[in-house]
This record gives structure tokens, sequence and C-alpha cells, in this order.
């Protein structure tokens, strides 16, 4: 551990330096003729960039994401009452922040890469951009010196400030959150100023640099990746679970493992069911910005990359479901929901095979004679925003379901209007459901601006069942009589490579929607101001898109993988694993003796 | 789980690769489409022909100009109107107005007539992000006329507003194209025409006989002062007799003088006090057949439109003349 | 333990009936690419269904297991090891071998008629323009009955005597002649249009309607104004259609 951390100190000095170096470089005249481009060799520039900034980016991703959801886990143990339950949590949150402080010096090293790239190879474009944000550029190591230096003292500190020190622990941890969604932003303002220029006139000069940064398309992203970042960090950390999980040796690691990846996944998965939302705002704030940008986004050469799209998010519905499913096995009593379970099975199909109906298709010549047309009626009727809409709210709250009936597997409410609140509960899903479905065949008959409208309504209802469906629960679920304990570690192995496809289709999807987003912007770095003229100006096809995507997540998984292979060795250091071991049972046993008070 | 988790990191490995490469089969499985860079459409003269504009425009409709995201030919769009037989109902839409004229107005000013029940969602197809030179504007209109019409449009139909400033980052138009002649010497040659026009800073005719050229620069094209040198009786501004200018100019001059001098006469912008009585300013001829309206239309070749940004600037601040048609047609249309 | 209990059967069944929706069940057919689709995520979702508890899943693999291990059903592990490979292979083979199919193309079938166009020596305005003969109450039914006549004369050998398109030489014609009978044809369409279609014909379709393959005959060359008029009056008569209307406005 130590030697990894002079290690990170070595590279964020480096990174800071170059940033530094960069700026200066790039302001420089290179004699009269301003070079614009240059080419690197062998693979090119599009793609080294690609890499380097899609690596760059999953693992700012991950890191932060995942102190996110350290601190709240941590917050859970700090909440929580029984000693038992306070200690796993510490541990999970501990265990986390463990994989976020090897993967912060991987976001150091792949951002420096990238910021040499940019300069090398796009010194013109680098130029104009640090003309345009230049204050940003130099608060912007401070921020994240400022964000590993609390990452530090969060982790080395994690013994020294238990008990009574706790809570300075807590706001340590939500100080790095708050370094973190502030590079976040800065780094968000970047890369939507190239997609929504405001705050320049007509020749592209700064006029105001806060208009720049707060251009129309920085919230929506900003809100977009925070929960994006979240659900990555959740599916990662729960692969990594499942991963330790499978290698386990002992009943007691593979329960701690078992709960990690349950514990990830659940977080992941909240997270992803407001991810539509998120990123429903940022497409209209797309439209909204220019019509042309989001027609191209929509209906010009990525209209299939929506269908693929599709398919990768039904397919992580399906996975995280089918995880709850598994994982219901091993709470007695769940038994009960199994004929539930398959319902939502079927339903989720429907809605995949739903919104992975593309409007316009590729048929042959004797098909389309046979369809009489080049348009299928079906499609007319499936392919269309109102059905992919209905769909995807519709899975979303048999998602929830799913997680409902996995809340209440081992539980008998106490409460006296337990029946009542069944009934209630279910009158609610069933209304948003109705709504849902209501808004979305009546989006058939009327015009495209009302029918935009209808979705809002759609979005409300699901949003505001859950949150009452989820309150009443809580109330409902109140000193709950138990069937039994949860068998944590009892789950077949195909439960975790259900985690990893989450992961893995997560990782993907975010690559796809990576260039989707940078696409749009088709032959121009800064859209309608300032134009890429070099010989990669074009947008490649969905299918290069597609192995270069694949190239970055193979890079990005190897990268992880020996990672975390390093940490493993770390821990294999036989005398720290018995001290840690023994400092946590002594703490228990004493706990469990009563001798623990808050 | 006995004795399964020995190669579960090949496992995982094996697994983690099959499920990327179903993705990557499936992406590469569909239709593949590249979003091309738009090119620059330049047309030169001999190849101006109706039919060369019409398939220019074409391929600017469904490709550079992105006209085919929101309108189709032939069904309605979504977002905007159906564009078949637009040549033929343009000139039926606003009483006065061509196909032509009303087709030019909407692609620049898209906002000045929206058609009932759709959004006025459509950007200015000569601005950023789009931003079509004058002559695939030209070609964009010769093909909607072709879509039902007749293709009547000529290069001096398209205002010269439209070419867009490139701005400071944007990259400087392909090659920037100047006349060839050189203004200081044509301006010599002009003391030839002052025996009859009006010419500000070479003299004044004792018996004006012909129009005033202090503002030609401003109102005619490079086209149309050659044609006129050439041959003087093909467009007669109204009110001036034809056959009074001598037909031979293109013999007498040689050919560095004859460019020097249309050089010379595209900087007369205007400015002096006579040169502003209506109907006696230098017209062109085109001008007249329109129902006697009288327009001063400035009007740029795409050859001119490329000029350095010095020169464009200060024709900015002096497109006065240039703003005319404009405020006529809002006044036609307020009508 | 019951052949109708275990999963393996579901899991068949689910899918024998997801194929049967998919390729029988939506009509007109859906293309290949997209049953393919269907299928991939139906199966995806099957396998989801049958390992979601442990007793599915034991119960889908036994079968399997059986199968693979069993002594007693060497035989049919021998005919599986063999019908797969060549089953792969087959498909395989389906796939890269060479198809002699035209590139799919997109085609308007109406595109948009011109404003005028030439007729014999002289033009004719087609915007606005309605049938001369239509006005003609006294001698209508005359008018009708000489199209008729035409219409059996030049018309029927591929536009059939139903006028829906199966004339004798329909088969042979690829686009097929036009079903006047079907709503989405001449009850769409202003008779200045059908008039256009039927004095240019194939060779004078516009760039819209690429390829020009269409073998209708420019019967400009072959029949009068009023013959075609004539024509026109009787299709609507026979089909019982009204002709779409010019819009007053625009």
């Amino acid at each position: 551990m130590r030697k990894i951390n002079r290690k990170v100190f070595f590279i964020f000095s480096l990174l800071f330096f170059v940033i530094l170096l960069g700026s200066a470089f790039a302001q420089q005249p290179a004699g009269d003729q301003p070079m614009e481009y240059r080419a690197f060799p062998y693979i090119g520039s599009r793609q080294i960039m690609w890499i380097a900034a899609q690596l760059h980016l999953m693992f700012a991703a991950f890191i932060l994401g995942v102190p996110i959801f350290a601190v709240i886990v941590e917050f859970i143990g700090f909440y929580a009452r029984d000693p038992m339950q306070r200690l796993r949590y510490d541990k999970l949150a501990k265990e986390f922040t463990k994989l976020l402080l090897i993967a912060f010096s991987a976001t150091a090293i792949w951002g420096a890469i990238l910021t040499f790239l940019f300069i090398t190879l796009y010194p013109k474009f680098f130029n104009y951009l640090s003309n345009i944000f230049s204050p940003t550029l130099w608060i912007y190591p401070f921020l994240f010196f400022g964000e590993t230096f609390t990452l530090y003292l969060y982790w080395y500190g994690w013994e020294w400030l238990q008990g009574e020190k706790k809570k300075f622990h807590l706001a340590l941890g939500v100080l790095l959150n708050l370094f973190g969604i502030a590079v976040l932003f800065i780094t968000d303002a970047w890369t939507t100023f190239m997609m929504s220029p405001s705050g320049i006139d007509e020749k592209g000069n700064l006029v105001s640099l806060w208009k720049a940064i707060n251009n129309p398309l920085w919230m929506p992203l900003n809100i977009h990746r925070l929960i994006a970042n979240i659900v990555f960090g959740g599916s990662i950390a729960a692969a990594y679970a499942a991963f330790r999980f499978l290698s386990s040796k002992t009943e007691e690691e593979r329960a701690h493992y078992d709960w990690m990846g349950y514990i990830g996944n659940f977080i992941a998965i909240q997270a992803f069911i407001v991810l539509p939302f998120a990123g429903y705002w940022f497409g209209r704030e797309i439209y909204a910005f220019d019509q042309q940008l989001g027609i191209t986004m929509m209906g010009g050469f990525l209209s299939w990359l929506w269908i693929i799209q599709a398919i990768l998010i039904g397919i992580i519905f399906l996975a995280s479901n089918y995880y709850l499913w598994i994982g219901m096995e091993r709470i007695p009593g769940a038994e009960r929901y199994r004929l539930y379970t398959r319902l939502i099975l079927l339903v989720l199909v429907v809605g995949t095979l739903v919104w992975a109906t593309p409007h316009s298709l590729v048929a042959s010549l004797e098909e389309a004679r046979k369809m009489g047309g080049a348009h299928h009626p079906l499609l007319g009727v499936l392919g269309v925003m109102s059905a992919k809409n209905t769909a995807v709210n519709i899975m979303i709250l048999s998602t929830f379901l799913s997680f409902l009936f996995y809340r209440r597997g081992n539980k008998i409410s106490r409460v006296s209007w337990a029946k009542t609140g069944v009934v209630i509960q279910g009158l609610i899903l069933f209304l948003a459901a109705f709504i849902v479905v209501f808004y979305g065949v009546r989006g058939y008959f009327v015009e495209a601006i009302v029918r935009i409208g209808y979705s809002v309504y759609q979005v409300l209802a699901v949003l505001s069942a859950i949150i009452l469906t989820m309150i009443l629960d809580i109330f409902m679920l109140r000193n709950a009589e138990e069937i039994g304990p949860i068998r944590w570690g009892k789950m077949p192995p195909r439960s975790q490579y259900a985690l990893f496809l989450v992961a893995i289709t997560f990782t993907w999807l975010m690559g796809l929607m990576g260039y989707a987003r940078s696409a749009i912007r088709q032959h121009w770095h800064v859209y309608g101001v300032m134009r890429d003229t070099s010989p990669e100006a074009f947008s490649p096809t969905l299918g290069f898109a597609a192995d270069m995507v694949s190239i970055c997540v193979l890079l990005f998984f190897a990268l992880v993988f020996f990672i975390f292979w390093i940490g493993h060795l770390g821990e294999k250091t036989k005398i720290l694993e018995e001290r840690v071991e023994e400092e946590v049972e002594g703490i228990t046993t004493a706990k469990l003796k009563g001798g623990y008070t808050a | 789980m006995n004795g399964s988790n020995q190669f579960i990191g090949l496992k995982v490995v094996l697994f983690t690769l099959i499920v990327i490469g179903i993705f990557t089969y499936y992406a590469n499985s569909i239709p593949q489409l590249e979003s091309r860079p738009p090119q620059e459409l330049s047309l030169s003269k001999e190849n101006l022909t109706p039919e060369a504009l019409v398939q220019a425009g074409k391929d600017i409709f469904y490709g550079k100009g992105t006209c085919a995201l929101c309108h189709a030919i032939g069904e309605k769009g979504p977002r905007a109107p159906d564009l078949a037989g637009i040549g033929a109902r343009a000139a039926t839409r606003e009483p006065g107005k061509s196909a032509k004229e009303y087709l030019i107005e909407s692609l620049i000013n898209p906002t000045a007539y929206v058609v009932e029940g759709y959004p006025p969602i459509m950007p200015a197809v000569n601005k950023p992000p789009i931003s079509l030179n004058p002559t695939e504007i030209l070609a964009v209109v010769a093909f909607l006329e072709s879509l039902g019409g007749t293709v009547d449009v000529k290069p001096s139909d398209i205002p010269s507003e439209t070419s867009a400033t490139p701005t400071s980052v944007a990259p400087a138009a392909p090659a920037s194209l100047k006349l060839p002649g050189n203004p200081e010497a044509g301006k010599a040659v002009a003391e030839v025409c002052v025996q009859c026009h009006i010419i500000p800073g070479v003299g004044k005719p004792r018996r004006p006989r012909a129009p005033d050229l202090s503002a030609i620069g401003a109102i005619a094209t490079p086209d149309y002062i050659i044609e006129s040198i050439l041959d003087p009786d093909a467009k007669v501004v109204a009110g001036y007799p034809a056959g009074l200018m001598p037909k031979d100019f293109g013999e007498k001059l040689k050919a560095q003088e004859f460019m020097d001098l249309v050089a010379f006469l595209m900087t007369l912008k205007g400015g002096s006090p006579e040169s502003s009585e209506p109907g006696k300013g230098a017209q062109p001829a085109e001008g007249q057949k329109k129902e006697g309206v009288q327009e001063t239309k400035a009007s740029s070749l795409p050859v001119p439109e490329a000029k350095p940004a010095e020169t464009e600037k200060k024709e900015g601040a002096e497109t006065q003349g240039s703003k005319n048609p404009t405020t006529g047609s809002e006044q036609n249309k307020s009508q | 333990m019951s052949i109708l209990r275990s999963s393996f059967v579901h899991a068949i069944l689910l899918l024998v009936i997801a194929i049967l929706i998919f390729k029988y069940g939506i009509h007109p057919p859906i293309p290949q690419s997209l049953f393919l689709l269907y299928l991939i995520i139906t199966l995806f979702g099957i396998f989801l269904f049958v390992s979601s508890s442990e007793e599915t899943w034991k119960s889908f693999l036994s079968p399997i297991h059986a199968t693979l291990y069993d002594p007693r059903f060497r035989g049919v592990r021998a005919v599986i090891f063999i019908v797969l490979p060549v089953l792969a292979t087959y498909l395989v083979y389906l796939r890269v071998q060479p198809k002699i199919e035209p590139p799919a193309e997109l085609r308007t079938i109406h595109p948009a008629p011109p404003d005028t166009i030439s007729f014999r020596n002289g033009t004719i305005k087609l915007q606005g323009l309605g049938n001369p003969l239509r006005g003609d109450k006294e001698h209508f039914q005359e008018h009708v009955n000489r199209g008729k006549v035409i219409y059996f004369k030049n018309c029927f050998y591929c536009h059939g005597d139903g006028l829906n398109g199966e004339g004798h030489f329909a088969e042979g014609l690829n686009p097929k002649p036009a079903n006047f009978t079907d709503v989405g044809t001449i009850a769409q369409l202003q008779e200045s249009y059908l008039f256009w279609r039927i004095a240019k014909g194939g060779p004078n379709l516009p760039t819209e309607a690429t390829p020009w393959n269409s073998a209708m005959p420019a019967w400009e060359n072959y029949l009068t104004a009023d013959e075609i008029w004539s024509v026109i009056l009787y299709l609507y008569e026979a089909t019982g259609y009204q002709p779409r209307k010019w819009e007053q406005d625009q």
C-alpha cells in the first residue's frame, strides 16, 4: 500500500505539471503557420484519442461513483442499530474505498496521457479551448489535488477516526464527494461547450466564461453523468465482489462477498432506474438547443445506435432482475413470490422486444415486396417513441416490483393495516402502469408536440408511484417478523455471472453512449463554431465505433483486473490479514458483549 | 463449488470476451452509415446548367443541407411540410412572389413563412452549422423548383448576405478567389466610359446618356457587367434606349484591360448623391422584368463571395442597398 | 417425473410458440433481420426463465446432462454430435452462399406530378385540372362505355378484367401493375394524376420514382386526350371510387 501511495503522489505531481506545461505550450504560437493537427503513427489520432479519453472516463467514472456509495454505506452503518450491522457496513465502505484508492492512480495516468495527446495531436483546438477555459484549467488541478488529499485522509484516517470521531470521518467522506463532483462539473463544462457553445460571440471569442461553463447542456450532462457514475461504480464493485465470491474458499468470505455484490448491484440498479429520466432530459435539452443536433442524434446516421442501446438496457434490466430472483432463493419465504417474478420476466422480455423494434429496418427486396413497401405496419406502431417510452416506464416499474418482493421476501408485516397496505400499494402501481399505457396509446392520436409532453406525465406517474409505494413499504415492514435470516453465501455461480453481465454491458453501453454524444457534433470540434478540418473529420460507422468501444472495454477490464490483482497481492501479506481479522473479531466480540455504546 | 473455483479467472475472461464479442458482432451486422463532412460546392460557369444545378441541389438536399432530416418528398414529414410539387406551389404561396423568391427567402429566413401546423424550427441554411454558400443555396433552390416547376434560378438571385461570414476560428474558405483584374489599372480604362456614364472619381460626361455607374459594384454581379460590356443590348436598363452603347468594346479592349475594368467597376459601391435617384441608377435589367418593381438587388456570384475577410467587412458596411429587397419583401408580406 | 413438468420441455415449447408467433402471427411477415433480433431476445428471456430458480434449472439441465453422460443414450449422443456440426455447417453455408438478389431499394410509388406536361403537340396544365368529360352529364354513360371499350382493348392485358392488377401479363412484371380496386391507388389521386401517368407511362417517370422499371407504355402515342379521359371515367365508375378533389387553397 505504501508503495502505491508514493506512486500516486508522483503521478499527481506529474499530471499537475503536464497541465500547466500544456496550457503554456498551447498558447505559444509556433511560427507563422500554427500547426492544426498532427497524425499519430500507426494507430491514428482519432483512435488513440478515443482510447485515452474513454479509459480516462471509465476510471474517472469509477472513482467518482464509488465514493458516493462508499459514504452512503458508511452512513447506513453509522445509523444502524445493530452493532454487528454497523461493523459490516463499515467494513464494506472501507473495502469499496480500497478499490477506489488503486483506481485513482489509473485515472491520473490516463488523464495525463489524454492531455499529452490532446496538446500534441490537436494543438489548434486545444489552444482554442484553453483560451476559453483557462481559469478553469487552473482551478481544476487544485480541485483534483484536494480530492486526492481528502481521499488519503479518508482512507488512512479510517481506523483513527472511529468511535467518537466517526463524525469527522463522515464529513471527510462528504468533502471527498464534493471535490469529486466539482471536478466532474468542470470537465463537463469543457465537454458540453463543444456541443452547445455559449458565451461566445459570432467569431468564437469568449464573452462570458460563466455562460460558456453554464451552457444549455451542462447541467443535464452533470446530472446524467453523476447518476451514471453511481451505476457504473456500483456495477463494477458488484462484479469485483462476484469475482471474489467465486474464488473464495471459506463460507465466511463467500457470505461477505455475496452481500457486497448484492449491495453493489442494489445501488447500481436504484440509480439505474432514474437514469433514463436524466437521459431523457439531456436529450430534450439537445433538441431545445439545436433541432439539427437533436435530429442528427435520433433520426440521422445514429438512429440504429438507439436500437442497440435498447437491447443493452434490456439486458441490464433482465440481468439485474434475474440476480434478484436467484437471490430470493436464499431468502426463506421468498418462494411465495415466484409466480410474480415469472410474470415480471414476461413483462420485461416483452418490454425489451418493443423497445428494440427499429422504426426502419433492413429488408431484402423480396421481403419488402411481401410487406408491401419499406414500412412494416408493426414497426409503424412499435418503432415510435410512444411505444418505447411506455415500454421503458413499464420496465422500470417491474424492476421496482422485483425489489419490493426481494425486500419482503422473509418478512411478515406486523402492522394491523398490512392487508390494506398491500392493496393500496398494488393500486398505486397499477394506476401508474395504467397512466403510462394510457398516455402511450393516446400518443398515437395526437400531434408530435402534444405527444412529447405526455412522456413527462408518464415519468411523473412512475416516479411518484415508486416513492409512495416505498414510503408505505417502509412503514409496513417496520419491526416486521422474520421467517428466517437471509442465507448469505448460498448463491449459485450463475447469479454472479449476471453481475458480470451487468458490469460488462453497462461499461460497453457507456462507451457507446460516449460515441453517440460525441458523434452528434459530426464534423465540428465545437458545434457551429470550429470545424474539424482534419482528414478524420468524418464520423465513423456504428460498427467501427463498436470495435473501438470493445477495445476500450477490454483494456479497461484488463487494467481493472490487474489493479485488483495488485490489491489482492497486498492482502496476501499474512501478518496484515491476521492482524485485521484479530482486530475485527476483537471489536466484534467486544461489541457483542454489549461493551459498545455510541 | 467444489473445485469449480479453480479456473475462475479464465472463465470470467471467457465470459467477458463472449459478451463483448456478441455486442460487437451485432453492432457490425446492422446498416453501417458514416457521416462525412460536407464538401463545398463550387460550380464553374460552364457547368451552371439547370440540370447540373438540380443534381447538385439534390445532393445538398439529402446531404450537406440536412434538409431531408425533416422534409420528405412525396410524404408528409413529421416535422416539416412535404416538398413534393413545391416548385409549383411556391409560386402560389404568397401573392406577388415568384416561386424563386419565395424559396430563397424561406431558406435564408425560414420563419418568414411558416406552413400552418408546423413549428417554426427550421434553421437558416446560410448560417452555421449548415452554412451553405450562395452557390449551394442556388443549387438547392434549383432542385426545389425542379419539383413540379421550372428551373429559372440564376446566380444573381441569391442575395450576397448569404455569404456566411466564416468565424475567426473556422478555417477560411478553400481558396480565396479574387477577381483577376487590377482595379487601379481599370480606372484608367474607364475613362472611355465617362463619355456617357457617370463614374465618380473618373469623370462626368457632358451629356449623360447612359446609366449612372457609381453604385454598380453594389448592385450588379461581375457576370452582369461582363455581359453588359460584351453585349450591351442583352439587358437594357429601363428608360434608356437600346443600341446606344457601342458593341465593339470586347474587341477594342485587351483581355487584361477588360478584366481590370470589371474589377474597377466592382469597387464602385455608391455613396454619391446622384446615384440614389430612383430610376436613374444603374439597374440590372432583369429587375425590370418583374412588373416594373424597382429592385436594387445586391447580388454576388460565388466568385466574389470567397473574398478575403477585409473586403467582406467593407461590403458588410455598405450593404444598405442589398437590404432593400428584404425590407421590400416584408412590406409585401404585410399587405 | 412427467415429461410435461420438465423445464427443458417448457423451454422448447416456449421457443416454438415464440417462433410461431414471430413467423406466422404477425401479418405481413416481418423481415429476417427483425425476426432474428426478436428471437435472440426471447431466447435470452427463456434462458433466464429456466435458470431463475434452482428447481427449474436442475430440471432443465437433467436431460442435457443425461444425454451427455448417461451410457444409455450413447446412440442419441452420437447422432447429436453429428447432426449439430452439420446443422451449423449448413447455416453457415446458407449465410455465405452468393445470392442472386437485387439490392434493397427505396421507391416512391406515387411521385409528385409535374405542373404541366407536353401532350402530343400542345401542353396541358395538370395543376387544378379535372376530367373535362365529368361535367358532360348528358353523355356521361356514353363516355363511360367508350372508356370501357378502350380499357378492354388496351389496358386489361396487364391490369386485368377485375381492375385489380391481375391481368394475363401481371406475373411477368415487376413492379406489378397497379391494382385500381386498392384504396391506396386511384382513390387517393386526382384524375389529372391518372391522365399524366397514362399519357406518359413508365418511360417518363420522374427522378424520385427510380428505378424506372415500370412497363407501362406512354399512351399519348396511341390514345387521344378524350380517349384517356373516358378511360379514367370508366376506372372510377367501375371501382366505385371518387377521384380526389383539388384543394381550393394551395
